[in-house]
């Protein structure tokens, strides 16, 4: 009866979701009798829609892998209900509407991973990881908390529909306390530098926990900024600090993902990268844009760790390209950036810093297709370049709009320094992916590969400290 | 001191990779002593029980406490990097490097020290001289310590990062490692390492049974067995008369039960039993590099190469769009469609017959070196008239996706790949009319009636498939009715497995195709047996798939030359897989492979488990239990040989390797002929089995 009662419990996964939904559509009629007060606690619009269901699909692949997954498990019951809860959590905290709930659902997260993490409890591995994780929770708790005091200093209420026209009616409020902490606590969740030590060594949960967490509760981050994207865009500094902090994460990400020769480990190290990159897009004024980012990252990452056992996959070697062909690839890039960007500024010229991101980012897979013996392989990788140029920047473009989130380009001053410098930053990055099989030999590349092998070494405090802080607790007991 | 060194690198198993899988014996280098011997000897080593305790399972341990620097974390990255067939998007620049350069060049970095110790490091690092010889004098000159303190400490010290001395002690199979070999640099990296990092682990001391008992515990469960010997001894004999269909299966333990639902279905059926690579010594030209087609003990006589060179697929495609930055701008886009893939899961791909024109380039060698290859094969086999008018070699291979150990379930006689190849090759030869007339004066008269076929049991699905595109009009009847039968045969045998491996639960087909499948199959789980005799003194038992069967004649064999083969490949094999599966289950924190929902694909060559960047070796958890409950007992191999005494003495006298195999109690080795008792071969000579 118990094992009937674990196998049915899959259905349970999309619940929170599918009753959102009747809510949403039969709300006006059948549910009015309801007390004005509890209908606030939920916040349905595109945005949460989106997420939601994004959440409830995924969470139930993930779900039903981690059931068949983990047979044979003694723990596999455990597993599957912190797992099950964990999903719902997450699409409470998708849903709600109210900022003090919200905090209440993001600690609530933290906690069922914390017991994932944890399945293995025999490992010390897997122990002092969640204890690591633990610790950086917290501190990012701790800036939300202090965020929702402030919030309820300023605005009296916790309602996040609400703040809208509270800002509709006195934009130049001083948000930056408020806005910088949530900028803190996002951070902290995704796993951005310098909070991102934790990630690359999750490894010790079983590959769904991974899943799970990189597709769907690093994303709560990212979805708390768009969530108090009307908050926190009133803030040229929060946005800046976002920017710079989503800038070295994404670097840093990249680098080091490029040089691991361990396949979960490159996707963790992608994640940091990817998400950092998110962020970049949110503090560039486009909010729209980073949630297509997120979904489209979780669906990618959920399937690349479940189905990181395939083999022949990762036993492919590459071409090595001579100074010519790199050359060649660089013109080529070149002159399809050109037109790219005249036809941006001509189209919508208030997105051409876009363009320039977009552009930069696509040249080693530009120089990759140059780099094919093939003609069909390249026109391959060459259609598949045009593809993501265009339909990235259109998206760029109407992504807000879709979702009704109101979008913040920036015209002038800081923001836009920073953005260029974020442009050039990549650029220079695309030319070292490009480069790279060219200054093997040299000294400062083995320097900085030997260093990536570790994710550029700066990993070990919150390590160091989840040891001492904990192992000493333990004594005691 | 150098000889004590390369003595130490000797006793390490080697570890495959994951794509050309073989079963090890992980005892490898300690057959010399006996078992009893070698297994104290190796406590002490790992500092951990290998014998289980007195239920049969493994004693539980308590991990040591968590420390940032291992030797695997020291150490495991930059290997991974330096050995990686193509898994990092940038390969490592030191590749073209020897091991020993290539890592002086990555420090301080590869370590991912800090602090004083990295300082610390550079300086040792400063005053080494730059070749290994060189290396190891200033070693052994600076450590003042005698021949067994210096054994016992690169033990030790090996023992911190098993997985990769194992795939480096591969590297350099089959010859031994020397003193300027990989696995003796990164012994000198370990010993200089350990200079700066304390690098042996304290593991907390258990209390547990005396070594002493817990052998007489594991000696004691296996003389249970010795009675389903007892048990085989006294079976009848029968002999079929004209079998309508003859088939050759590989001696897998899996085979057995695939075979006794078959032969059930009619007495006119007959399988032999017999190494899965049919002694075809090929390798063979593939798509993505050459397949050695045979065990690892015997080095490939003949390549085989396809008319036109195969296609090379493009699979760089998906990576080069998902890393570096355009990886950025493409997950926003693109990433949208991975939905399909998760709704779908990871799918088999269809691949197009890898071993397509095999049979013509088997055709295509010399005459007189086809017949002698398949006279090799007859004989062996001990096929002579009468023939039945079908004649089936029966390779196999497996069913699973999204599995790294893929290669694990084909078959283990063929280096990790199915035995397809050699079967096709083997039935191509034999219906070759030059190999027929050259077969006759050499006694083999096979009349044209006789037809020769391919086949590849599937042995995560039980299905047998017959390769018979090569077959004339007139055998059509009667091989649509021998593939009837193999499809009930194949029923049979998936109801068989099921009521022995009840947990499986799932059908073989769904678990087959499902990407978070961890059990696709039992594998050889179970093995305990090896018989060599007539199929008629087996045939009529079941053995639950725990035994390897292989057929012998004994009266066919009047000069022992079969028996010879016997003992010397297919029982070493078979002991192998049967000792990697005891080590698995008796002491699975030392031998087995962790947990498989843990482990992540490492360079294209390993798997490592969680965070430990080691390479696992041995079996996972899942191949070998379920919810703690082991389907596989740890016992020794218990081979069973239908001969006198005098013949597999001789083998035994010309064969060192084997006798110290028996003769060290690594395999329990029994004899028996027709109409006399049991015996077996001790340390002081043959003895009555009670």
């Amino acid at each position: 009866m118990k094992r009937r009662l674990v196998d049915l419990s899959v259905c349970l996964v999309p619940i929170p979701t599918i009753i959102c939904i009747l809510f949403w559509v039969f709300g006006q009629t059948f549910f009015l009798q309801l007390n004005q007060k509890y209908w606030d606690l939920l916040f349905i619009d595109a945005l949460s829609l989106t997420f939601l269901i994004f959440i409830a699909i995924l969470g139930t692949i993930i779900y039903s892998f981690a059931f068949r997954n983990l047979k044979g498990d003694l723990h596999r019951t455990r597993f599957l209900f912190f797992l099950g809860s964990t999903l719902w959590v997450v699409q409470g905290l998708a849903v709600c509407g109210n900022f003090a709930l919200f905090i209440v659902f993001w600690v609530l997260t933290s906690f069922g991973l914390h017991q994932l993490l944890q399945h293995f409890k025999h490992r010390p591995g897997a122990v002092i990881v969640a204890k690591e994780k633990f610790l950086i929770s917290r501190l990012g708790d701790f800036a939300l908390i202090a965020a929702g005091v402030l919030i309820y200093l300023h605005f009296h209420t916790w309602d996040f529909a609400e703040w809208i026209l509270i800002f509709a009616q006195d934009p130049d409020v001083n948000v930056f306390p408020i806005a910088a902490l949530l900028v803190i606590g996002a951070l902290t969740k995704s796993a951005q530098v310098p909070f991102h030590a934790w990630l690359p060594r999750t490894l010790e949960a079983p590959t769904a926990v991974s899943a799970l967490m990189h597709a769907g509760i690093i994303n709560a981050g990212g979805y708390l900024l768009i969530r108090t994207y009307s908050l926190i865009s009133h803030s040229e500094s929060a946005m800046v600090l976002l920017i710079g902090c989503g800038v070295v994460s994404s670097v840093w990400g990249i680098l080091a993902m490029q040089m691991q020769a361990d396949i979960k480990r490159r996707l963790a190290w992608s994640t940091i990268g990817q998400i950092g990159f998110m962020m970049i897009e949110i503090g560039a004024g486009l909010p729209g844009l980073a949630l297509l980012h997120l979904i489209g990252h979780g669906l990618y990452k959920a399937n690349s760790f479940l189905s990181s056992g395939q083999l022949l996959a990762y036993t492919s070697l590459r071409r090595i390209p001579s100074l010519a062909n790199s050359i060649a690839g660089l013109c080529l890039w070149s002159l399809l950036s050109l037109l790219g960007i005249v036809a941006a500024a001509w189209f919508s010229p208030s997105h051409v810093l876009m363009a320039y991101l977009i552009s930069a980012l696509l040249l080693p897979l530009v120089h990759i297709s140059v780099l094919q013996t093939s003609l069909r392989a390249m026109l391959k990788r060459l259609f598949v370049t045009l593809f993501v140029a265009v339909s990235s920047f259109i998206i760029g473009i109407y992504a807000s709009f879709w979702f009704g989130l109101h979008e913040s380009l920036p015209t002038e001053g800081l923001r836009v320094a920073v953005l260029t410098g974020a442009i050039v930053t990549f650029l220079l990055l695309s030319l070292m992916a490009v480069f790279q099989p060219l200054c093997q030999s040299w000294r400062w590349y083995q320097w900085l590969y030997a260093y990536g092998l570790h994710g550029f070494g700066f990993g070990r405090w919150p390590e160091a400290l989840a040891d001492r802080f904990f192992s000493k607790k333990e004594r005691h007991i | 001191m150098k000889p004590i060194v390369t003595q130490v690198l000797r006793e390490i198993p080697p570890l495959w990779e994951l794509d050309r899988f073989v079963a090890v014996n992980p005892f490898l280098g300690l057959s010399d002593k006996p078992f009893s011997e070698a297994l104290a000897e190796l406590e002490t080593i790992w500092q951990r029980p290998v014998l289980p305790g007195e239920d049969g399972r493994p004693i539980p341990l308590e991990q040591p406490h968590w420390r940032p620097d291992t030797a695997a974390t020291l150490l495991g990255p930059f290997l991974a990097s330096y050995y990686d067939k193509g898994q990092a998007i940038w390969p490592a620049p030191w590749k073209n490097k020897p091991l020993f350069h290539a890592w002086l060049s990555s420090l301080p970095g590869s370590t991912g020290l800090v602090g004083e110790s990295s300082k610390l490091l550079k300086k040792i690092v400063k005053t080494l001289p730059s070749d290994l010889n060189l290396v190891w004098d200033y070693l052994i000159n600076e450590n003042k310590l005698d021949a067994s303190q210096w054994k016992r400490h690169l033990q030790i010290l090996l023992a911190e990062l098993p997985g990769w001395a194992a795939y480096l002690r591969r590297r350099a199979w089959p010859e031994d490692p020397g003193i300027d070999s990989e696995l003796s640099a990164l012994t000198a990296i370990l010993v200089i390492l350990n200079q700066v990092v304390e690098l042996e682990s304290k593991w907390p001391q258990h209390l547990m049974p005396a070594f002493r008992d817990r052998l007489k515990w594991f000696t004691f469960r296996e003389a249970g067995l010795k009675e389903v010997l007892a048990k085989i001894v006294k079976q009848p004999l029968e002999e079929v008369k004209t079998p309508d269909v003859r088939a050759a299966f590989c001696i897998d333990v899996r085979s057995e039960v695939f075979r006794r639902a078959w032969e059930d279905l009619s007495p006119r059926i007959l399988t032999d039993g017999f190494a899965g690579f049919f002694g075809l010594p090929i390798s063979w030209q593939g798509s993505e590099s050459t397949e050695h087609l045979l065990p690892v003990l015997i080095a490939p006589a003949l390549n085989l190469k396809p008319m036109q060179p195969m296609e090379k697929q493009d699979r760089t495609f998906k990576s080069d769009l998902v890393s570096g930055p355009q990886g950025l701008a493409f997950v926003e886009v693109g990433g949208g469609f991975s939905l399909l893939s998760l709704l779908q899961g990871v799918k088999a791909k269809l691949k197009k017959d890898p071993y397509a024109g095999i049979e013509e380039a088997a055709r295509a060698l010399p005459t007189e070196q086809k017949v002698a290859l398949v006279a090799g094969i007859l004989k062996n086999l001990g096929w002579c008239a009468p023939w039945a008018p079908l004649m089936i070699f029966i390779g196999h291979g497996s069913t699973s996706v999204n599995n790294p150990h893929a290669a694990g379930l084909d078959c283990g006689a063929c280096g990790g790949l199915t035995g397809e190849a050699n079967a096709r090759c083997a039935a191509a030869l034999c219906n070759d009319p030059d190999v027929r007339e050259g077969l006759r004066p050499l006694g083999w008269d096979i009349p044209a009636s006789v037809l020769f076929l391919g086949g590849r049991h599937d042995t995560t699905l039980d299905e047998v498939k017959l390769f018979t595109s090569e077959a004339p009009e007139a055998w059509k009847d009667s091989i649509i009715n021998v593939e009837a039968q193999l499809k009930r045969a194949g029923a049979k045998a998936r109801a068989q497995r099921l009521i022995l491996f009840p947990f499986l639960k799932r059908s073989a087909y769904v678990r087959s195709k499902d990407w978070a499948e961890t059990r696709p199959e039992t594998a050889l789980a179970g093995n305990v047996f090896f018989i060599a005799a007539p199929r008629s003194v087996t045939r009529e038992l079941n053995l639950e798939g725990k035994a390897f069967l292989h057929s012998y004649q004994a009266d066919l064999d009047s000069d022992g030359s079969t028996l010879e083969l016997i003992l010397t490949a297919p029982v070493v094999v078979a002991s192998w897989i049967n000792l990697q599966y005891l080590a698995s289950t008796a002491a699975p924190e030392v031998y087995g492979a962790g947990d498989k929902v843990l482990h992540t694909i490492v360079g294209g060559i390993g798997v490592s488990e969680g965070n430990n960047p080691d390479l696992k070796f041995g079996l996972a958890k899942q191949s070998v239990d379920f919810e703690a409950y082991p389907y596989h007992m740890p016992s020794r191999l218990h081979v069973l040989i239908q001969a006198s005494q005098s013949n597999i003495e001789r083998v035994l006298n010309k064969h060192a390797e084997v006798k110290k195999l028996v003769e060290n109690e690594w395999i329990h080795l029994f004899a028996f002929e027709t109409g006399r008792p049991l015996t077996q071969r001790t340390l002081n000579g043959w003895q009555l089995v009670s």
